[in-house]
C-alpha cells in the first residue's frame, strides 16, 4: 500500500499541507513539537477514523479553524481510492471515498491498513488491560472490516444494559434477559475474532521474539476471561456461556450498576516463557516484546493481504539500541515507511528528507 | 425576511423534517405560483388528514375509522400478527405482498438509554390480542438495529411461554438501517426466510 499524496488544511498545526510522499521511505525530521507526528496521525486517521493518540476529534482542529480537512489517494494493488474527511470542531465528521459517502465507514479499512510504533508503546505490556484488547480487536478489524462492526454492536448493547442497570426501579427480569442475550450475541462474536487474531498472530510472535532478543523464550499472549471456559469455540456455545455468566454476576451487576462479565472486561496478556511480562520482564525485554507485538501483526496483515500496510514510526529510533533497530529495518523492504525524528543521526536508514519547521504557530514541510 | 405572509408559510415548511431553510423558501415559491383552488385542496387534505386520521383500535395503524383497512379485511389469516415499530413500516411490508396476516405497532423499540422500557411500548395491548384473538404465531419485523433486534428479543421472551411461535425477518437486511430504506425484493425475502426466535 502506499499513499500517493495528502492535503490537510487546518488539522493541527497545519492550516495547509500539499504532501507528496517517496514511495519507500520518507524521513520527517524536526524539533519536537514542529509538526511532525500530525502528518502520521492524518494518515492513520484516513483509514482509522480516529488519531492514534486516543485524542478526541475536536483536538484535530486547528486552533484558529473550524473544520479540519483532510484527503488523500491510497495505492494498493486492488486500485487506488481517494480519501477525504472533514471534521468540524462541533457537528458531524463527513467521510468520503472516491468522491462518494461510503455505504459504511469501515470500508475505508480496506483502503488504508497500517501499522504504527510510538514511543508510549511500552504502555501495551505495562498498562492495563484496556490497550491490548484495543489492540487485538484493531488487528480483528484489519482482517475483518465485519469485525468492527461486531465491535460497536457490542459497545452498544453494553451500554444498554448499563443505562438499564442505572435505572431508579430495578428492572424487570425479561427486560434485562433480552439485554444480556444481546450482549452475549455481539460479545461470542468479539471473542471469537481475538481468538483468531490470537491464533494467527501466534507462530509470529515467538520466531520474531526469539530473533530480536536471541533468547529461547517464547512470548505469547494468553487470554484470561472471566466467563469464557476456554472449551468453547463457535458461536452459539459461547453466547450460551456469556448469559450464564451475566445471570450469575446479575447481583453483583444490580448492585454496582454496570456489566462486570464480557470481553469488555477481560484481560489478554502478554507471556514471556511462562512469566507475566508485565511484572516480571526487564524494561529491555518490554521493548522486545512490544516491537515483537507490531512487528507481527506488519508480516499479519502483510501475508493475509499479500501486501506491505503502511508503517508509521513516530520517533522510535532514540528508544532503541542498535540490534533492535536493525531488526526493525531488515523488515522494511517492500513497504512504504514513514518515520519521524528529532535529528537525521538518530535514523540508521536512509530514504528521502523532509525538514518539518514551526514558524509562527504554521508546520510546514520541505523536501530536505 | 420575505413578506410576512410568505415568511410565515416558509417557516411552517421549514419545521418538516427534511425541509431546510432553502427548499422551504423553493417550495412556498412554488406555492405562490398554483391557482387558489389548488392551493386549497392541498390546504383542506393536511387539514382533513390530521382531522380524519387516528390509531386503529386493535393494531394501532393509522386509520380514518376504529378499524384500519387491513384489520376491516375479513381475507385476512387470522391467527398471525406481524410486529413493527411504527406505523409506515407495515406499507413497507404489504409492498412485499408476501403477508396476509395482521399487524400491530409497538411505537417504537426498546432503548434504556433513551428511557424507553416495555412500559412505554404497546405490549401490553398485544398480550390483550395474543388471548383474545387466539393468535398462534408472531413475525417480528423490527428495525435492524440493536435497539430492533432487542424488541424482538424481548417479544420472544414475552410469547413464547404462551405457546405462540415467534420469528423475526432473515438477515439480508442491512444491519444499522431503517426497514424504511430495504428495497421490497430483500424485505420479501427475509420474510419468507424469517427464523424462529
Ligand atoms: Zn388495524
Amino acid at each position: 500500500m502506499r499513499l500517493l499524496w495528502l492535503q490537510l488544511s487546518d488539522f493541527r498545526s497545519y492550516s495547509e499541507l500539499h504532501f507528496q510522499p517517496d514511495s519507500a521511505v520518507n524521513l520527517l525530521i524536526g524539533p519536537n513539537g514542529s509538526g511532525k507526528t500530525a502528518v502520521l496521525e492524518a494518515i492513520g486517521y484516513l483509514g482509522y477514523l480516529r488519531s492514534f493518540r486516543g485524542v478526541p476529534d475536536e483536538a484535530l482542529v486547528s486552533l484558529d479553524g473550524e473544520v479540519a480537512i483532510l484527503r488523500g489517494e491510497v495505492e494498493a494493488s486492488a486500485g487506488s481510492h481517494v480519501i477525504g474527511i472533514s471534521v468540524p470542531r462541533m457537528g458531524r465528521r463527513k467521510v468520503e471515498a472516491d468522491g462518494k459517502r461510503p455505504r459504511r465507514n469501515r470500508e475505508l479499512r480496506r483502503y488504508v491498513r497500517a501499522v504504527t510504533f510510538l514511543p508510549d508503546d511500552l504502555n501495551i505490556v505495562k498498562t492495563g488491560a484496556s490497550v491490548r484488547r484495543t489492540l487485538l480487536d484493531d488487528v480483528a478489524g484489519d482482517l475483518h472490516p465485519t469485525a468492527i462492526a461486531d465491535q460497536s454492536e457490542y459497545e452498544k448493547a453494553v451500554r444498554q444494559r448499563n443505562a438499564l442497570l442505572k435505572q431508579e426501579f430495578t428492572p424487570n427480569d425479561q427486560e434485562l434477559g433480552t439485554w444480556d442475550e444481546k450482549v452475549a450475541q455481539a460479545g461470542a462474536r468479539v471473542h471469537l475474532r481475538r481468538m483468531e487474531v490470537i491464533d494467527l498472530m501466534a507462530p509470529l510472535l515467538s520466531s520474531i521474539y526469539r530473533d530480536l532478543s536471541a533468547s529461547d523464550d517464547e512470548l505469547e499472549w494468553s487470554y484470561e476471561s472471566k466467563w469464557a471456559s476456554g472449551q468453547a469455540h463457535d458461536e452459539q456455545t459461547l453466547a450460551a456461556e456469556l448469559v450464564t455468566a451475566l445471570k450469575q454476576s446479575r447481583p453483583i451487576d444490580l448492585a454496582r450498576r454496570i456489566t462486570t462479565r464480557g470481553p469488555h472486561r477481560d484481560d489478554p496478556s502478554l507471556r514471556l516463557g511462562n512469566r507475566d511480562g508485565r511484572v516480571h520482564a526487564s524494561q529491555g525485554e518490554q521493548r522486545s516484546i512490544v516491537l515483537a507485538l507490531r512487528l507481527a501483526t506488519f508480516d499479519l496483515l502483510r501475508d493475509t493481504f499479500s501486501e506491505a500496510p503502511i508503517l508509521l514510526l513516530d520517533d522510535v529510533f532514540s528508544e532503541l539500541d542498535v540490534s533492535r533497530s536493525v531488526a526493525l529495518l531488515e523488515r522494511l523492504p517492500g513497504a512504504q515507511v514513514f518515520i519521524t525524528a528529532a535529528r537525521r543521526e538518530d535514523v540508521p536508514v536512509g530514504g528521502r528528507m523532509w525538514d518539518v519547521t514551526m514558524d509562527g504557530g504554521q508546520s510546514r514541510v520541505t523536501a530536505g | 425576511m420575505f413578506e410576512p405572509p410568505i415568511q410565515r408559510l416558509v417557516d411552517e415548511l421549514a419545521r418538516l423534517p427534511g425541509v431546510g431553510q432553502k427548499s422551504a423558501q423553493r417550495l412556498a415559491f412554488h406555492l405562490l405560483n398554483i391557482d387558489e383552488p389548488d392551493a386549497r385542496r392541498l390546504a383542506d387534505a393536511i387539514i382533513e388528514m390530521r382531522v380524519q386520521v387516528r390509531l386503529c383500535q386493535r393494531c394501532f395503524n393509522v386509520s380514518a375509522s376504529d378499524l384500519c383497512m387491513i384489520c376491516s379485511d375479513s381475507r385476512r389469516e387470522p391467527g398471525l400478527v406481524c410486529v413493527v415499530e411504527r406505523a409506515q413500516d407495515i406499507v413497507v411490508v404489504e409492498r412485499t405482498q408476501e403477508y396476509r396476516g395482521s399487524y400491530h405497532v409497538l411505537g417504537g423499540s426498546i432503548s434504556p438509554i433513551a428511557g424507553i422500557g416495555p412500559e412505554q411500548l404497546r405490549f401490553r395491548e398485544l398480550m390483550a390480542r395474543i388471548e383474545s384473538e387466539d393468535i398462534t404465531e408472531a413475525i417480528a419485523a423490527t428495525n435492524p438495529t440493536i435497539e430492533g433486534d432487542a424488541t424482538a428479543l424481548y417479544l420472544a421472551r414475552l410469547l413464547k411461554p404462551l405457546g405462540v411461535k415467534v420469528s423475526k425477518l432473515a438477515s439480508g437486511l442491512p444491519v444499522g438501517g431503517d426497514l424504511d430504506y430495504a428495497d421490497e425484493i430483500t424485505l420479501g425475502r427475509a420474510l419468507i426466510g424469517r427464523q424462529q426466535l
